[in-house]
């Protein structure tokens, strides 16, 4: 061990708490969006109903409307189609072909379109890079801001990527060393000493240890789980792919994924007409008695095309089969898992990581319960990072940190929900709804940001923000309204049951967050005049 | 049965056991000052008859009814512990 001046050691102690502080943020950033992310495709559903529910997203006619639409697509981009079903059930189709960009980065580009599945017509329709596709996403533009915010912070690849990785990482580390310093994680898990809280300072914090450990110790596997699968996921695409594919394919990740996928048929460029994409996906669905999620197709229109149906996990099982079926003749060939050709232990290893991650692998129920867990990740990272910058309150630097926390703890569900206030009236208009939520969080974030630097005391700020969020939850489906949305009694007439299921819960929390600012709870912080008597 | 189905099944037992152990917790009933209890399920015992459920589920490969017991199990025992601090 290097000895140090002891000015020098404090000023280490010092950089090396901030920056795990900052990083513990960077986390609770990533646990909040995810939390919000485990119901993005219902937020895009209430966000973007279409006039009615959608009962079957694949109707009869989805092969005449995909046709309809190659007629308008060039015939370059005709290279490979995928379509599934997305905000308010509406069908998004993308022909597109494969390029590298001038850094050797895949990139698909071609022409996207929606086609509503109750009248088959093409509702928008948009040309260009899938980069660029997303940029001006209107319909899906809310889910798809949270789904950026949690995989990249919006940062740009593979920088966000690898950032997220990180912090899955840090994740990890903090729940297996949390297990490993607690040693009365069994004896002390039913042990909260609430009362404590309004016991002065040492009573506080010993109130706010208890809810943290607590919450910890119960979410404890959970945390390994979402931790694990959330670094795998952005280590896969960000660094795993392309060192592979470096090391094996000579760089070309194409050629990788499409080994890895399973082998791709023998080329035929001989034109032929693609065989009825409708009795496809009825025949996928007799088997297996659900609407695919998503459909790839490569090949439009050639001899050797190949349609491939990713089918949700059904029953007992958490893996999702694929089904591949000759395109020219529109032949079932086989079920094959999603790596690879035959059922293997890495193949079933990589299948279980996104149903592990997302929750989505039982309906309504599953994802509840993932949205209860990551809420409860969410509140332990901000318990911690409160107690331990609170512990050190005592000096300047210290309390700065703490400012911070109550800052991005409280400020970031704020910023969140501002974004949707950004996104009605910017959908409703010419603006790009992407731009309009970026510009309306950084907004928010500067803004309380300055209540944080203005205000003395944490727990003013702490109110501050929580009416501010109070009263954002509470205008959220006002505002839905005033912008053309369907009101409750019209959607309730529409089969459209998410909309006032998702009001409500708005609604809900509103009033959850108008009673945490009279109540202090077990996370009430100490102030100055208390920690210093 | 479907999924959500064999997980009630399997989380009303659970949620028993858990009442149990967490209502004798001797830490617990020390930190609030209620007077100790003799347990009626000692807590050996009663962990191993909470986790039965979940074994049982993995033993049939029911995968997604383990999961969502484990995931609510979890959560309702931690919102059964912040019940059981305000009640005091």
């Amino acid at each position: 061990m290097l000895r140090l001046p002891q000015h020098q050691t404090k000023t280490l102690l010092a950089i090396h708490g901030w920056s795990a502080v900052l990083l513990g943020l960077l986390l609770y950033a990533v646990i909040v969006t995810g939390v919000a992310c485990v119901f993005a495709r219902e937020i895009a559903d209430w966000s973007s109903p279409l006039e009615r529910a959608v009962d079957d997203p694949y109707p009869r006619g989805t092969d005449m409307a995909l046709r309809r639409l190659a007629a308008t697509v060039p015939a370059q981009y005709q290279e490979e189609l995928f379509f599934y079903p997305r905000a308010g059930g509406r069908l998004y189709a993308f022909f597109h072909r494969h390029e590298q960009d001038a850094g050797g980065k895949p990139v698909e580009r071609g022409v996207a379109a929606e086609i509503d599945p109750l009248s088959l017509q093409i509702l928008a329709r948009r040309e260009g890079s899938a980069d660029a596709l997303q940029r001006s996403e209107r319909s899906n533009a809310l889910a798809d801001f949270m789904v950026e915010m949690h995989v990249r912070l919006h940062v740009p690849d593979p920088y966000g990527l690898l950032l997220t990785g990180v912090l899955g990482l840090a994740m990890l580390v903090a729940a297996v060393s949390g297990f490993l310093i607690h040693r009365h994680l069994l004896r002390e898990i039913f042990t909260l000493r609430r009362w404590r809280a309004q016991r002065g300072a040492d009573g506080a914090l010993l109130a706010s240890r208890d809810a943290h450990v607590l919450a910890g110790s119960w979410n404890l596997p959970f945390s390994f789980i979402l931790a694990f699968t959330g670094s795998y996921f952005s280590f896969a695409s960000a660094f795993g792919i392309p060192a592979m594919a470096m090391v094996a394919f000579k760089g070309d990740q194409e050629a990788m994924i499409t080994a890895i996928v399973g082998h791709p048929a023998q080329e035929d460029r001989r034109m032929q007409a693609t065989a009825d994409l409708d009795a496809m996906l009825a025949d996928a669905r007799a088997r297996s008695g659900v609407a695919p999620s998503f459909v790839q197709l490569e090949h439009w229109q050639r001899a050797d095309a190949r349609v491939t149906f990713f089918l949700p996990a059904q029953g007992s099982q958490l893996s999702s089969p694929t089904y591949v079926y000759d395109g020219a003749s529109g032949a079932f060939v086989q079920e094959k898992p999603v790596l690879g050709l035959r059922p293997s232990l890495g193949g079933a290893l990589a299948d279980l990581m996104a149903p592990l991650h997302f929750g989505n692998f039982a309906g309504l129920l599953s994802k509840a319960l993932w949205f209860a867990l990551g809420f409860a990740a969410a509140y332990v990272a901000l318990s911690g990072l409160q107690l331990w910058t609170q512990r050190r309150a005592e000096s300047r630097a210290w309390r700065r940190l703490a400012r911070a926390v109550h800052w991005v703890g409280y400020g970031l569900p704020l910023a969140l929900i501002a974004t949707a206030h950004a996104y009605f009236p910017a959908r409703q208009s010419e603006v790009l709804p992407q731009e309009a939520m970026m510009q309306m969080f950084l907004l928010v974030a500067a803004l309380s940001a300055l209540a944080a630097l203005l205000i003395r005391e944490l727990a003013q700020l702490r109110r501050l923000l929580l009416l501010a969020t109070a009263v954002a939850l509470l205008g959220l489906p006002v505002l839905r309204l005033l912008c053309g949305g369907p009101g409750w009694w019209r959607a309730l007439q529409a089969q459209l049951y998410g909309v006032p299921a998702l009001d409500l819960l708005l609604l809900a929390a509103g009033i959850w967050c108008l009673w945490l600012i009279r109540s202090p709870g077990t996370l009430r912080m100490p102030s100055l005049r208390e920690l210093r008597s | 049965m479907s999924s959500a189905q064999l997980t009630l099944l399997c989380l009303l037992p659970s949620l028993v056991v858990l009442w149990l152990l967490a209502s004798q917790d001797p830490k617990r009933r020390r930190s609030l000052r209620l007077p100790q209890r003799q347990p009626r399920l000692p807590r050996t015992p009663g962990v191993a008859l909470l986790l039965l459920p979940g074994l049982l589920l993995g033993g049939f490969g029911q995968w997604p009814a383990l999961l969502m017991w484990m995931g609510l199990t979890l959560s309702l025992g931690w919102l059964l512990t912040q019940l059981l601090a305000w009640r005091a």
